[in-house]
């Protein structure tokens, strides 16, 4: 999921990492509009209120959304400049940096308001900040990584090329076209996990409150450590090759000092 | 190199310079909405469509059972706490926070029960409030209240 880069991922590494972080995205927005009322994941609706606020004069809302889209932003920045500058130290470490600092910025919602939030609005614009950012980083990361073809925190653009996808389906040479099928599949799967994530966070925000960001940290640990897992299980099989080889070797060569004829040994 | 970073240092600085003063120089909502409010109006805004005339009514009806519409003095204190008192002299101290960015009052009652509320205005003298009612009572309510 998070090994490969760019044209290098094959369609099950996209769709694994779309529809997990997708899953996940759901979940931080519907929980965020549960209790913060306001959303989280997507900022399209925010240049919108930023432009209206602006108008109205309310200059505490405009800095507000101002610095929420900026935050996003720097999500996005963040996430890429890791993975350009780590890329060639090591691909999985670079790739696994933004997502673990996502775990962080959503470990230290939960706490904090699992522990002390007291609902004043500086905390609300707070944590918000935290999870706008969070968010940022998780989109940034898995465009960057796989050549923008994997968006997972809103679905404005998704849902838009599934309707080109769609309309092109109508005729035949399109509906063969392994690409776009693919490329359907994908998006549909993306769009599929964002609305679970966010209808099982819908009803499991009233059970468990704050702790539902534990929950989600848990589905980005599994994003992070199925690709350690897989790097140690190939690392194994690797290790283990290399040493049956070098023992064949071994053993090759000593019979060949064994059985081989005179004149060969000098 | 060298260049580049103090660009990217400086737009990054421009801006937080810039959200600072901005948060500085604009009220807080949390600040200015304490004192007293009085409620001085009440109206439907929206209707779903002309000659809705029946559910006006249905609501005229049905608003005095809303609990908003309980408190005519409502007065917000520190720490979150509201005290809501009725025209009959009876009182009652809830709880209230503001959401979002700033625009949504959240009243949560002594039983748990939550409303929300968007803050339309907030200025010294004036609180509009809009309460969005649910759909068996479709309308946006108005709620305007003047400071004491």
């Amino acid at each position: 999921m998070l090994r490969k880069f760019s044209n290098s991922r094959t369609q099950g590494d996209n769709i694994k990492l779309g529809t997990l972080t997708a899953f996940s995205a759901g979940m931080v927005n519907v929980v965020s509009l549960l209790l913060f009322l306001s959303f989280s994941s997507n900022v399209t609706g925010y240049y919108a209120i930023l432009a209206a606020e602006f108008v109205k004069g309310n200059w505490y809302q405009t800095a507000i959304v101002f610095a929420w889209i900026f935050l996003f932003f720097m999500g996005g920045f963040v996430a890429n400049f890791m993975v350009i500058h780590f890329n060639k130290r090591n691909k999985y470490f670079a790739h696994s940096l933004p997502i673990s600092l996502e775990i962080l910025c959503l470990l230290v919602v939960g706490f904090y308001g699992q522990f002390y939030y007291r609902e004043t609005l500086a905390e609300t614009e707070l944590l918000l900040a935290f999870l706008l950012f969070a968010m940022g980083l998780q989109n940034g990361l898995t465009a960057s990584i796989s050549n923008f073809a994997v968006k997972t925190t809103h679905l404005t653009g998704t849902t838009t090329d599934l309707g080109i996808l769609f309309s092109m389906f109508t005729k035949r040479e399109f509906r063969s076209n392994p690409v776009l099928k693919k490329r359907a599949w994908l998006l549909s799967a993306i769009t599929a996990a964002y609305i679970t994530g966010a209808i099982v966070a819908g009803i499991a925000y009233f059970h468990i409150g704050f702790k539902l960001f534990y929950v989600i940290s848990a589905f980005l640990v599994v994003v992070i450590g199925h690709d350690a897992y897989k790097i140690r299980v190939v690392r194994y099989y690797w290790n283990s090759s290399r040493k049956k080889c070098k023992q064949v070797q071994a053993q090759d060569a000593r019979e060949r000092l064994v059985g081989a004829p005179v004149e060969d040994l000098e | 190199m060298k260049r580049l970073l103090v660009v990217y240092i400086s737009v990054f600085a421009f801006i937080l310079m810039g959200f600072t003063w901005l948060i500085r120089s604009a009220p807080n909502p949390e600040r200015l909405i304490l004192g007293q409010w009085k409620e001085t109006g009440w109206v439907y805004e929206r209707l779903n469509k002309v000659g809705d005339e029946e559910k006006v009514n249905m609501q005229e009806t049905l608003r005095d059972g809303l609990v908003l519409h309980k408190a005519e003095i409502w007065s917000f204190l520190p720490n979150g706490r509201l005290r809501l008192q009725k025209s009959d002299g009876e009182e009652e101290t809830i709880r209230w926070a503001i959401k979002g960015r700033g625009n949504i009052l959240e009243i949560k009652y002594n039983d748990g029960h939550k409303e929300q509320y968007d803050l339309s205005q907030l200025a010294d003298d004036q609180l509009v409030l809009n309460f969005e009612l649910d759909t068996q009572v479709k309308g946006l309510a108005k709620l305007t209240f003047d400071r004491l």
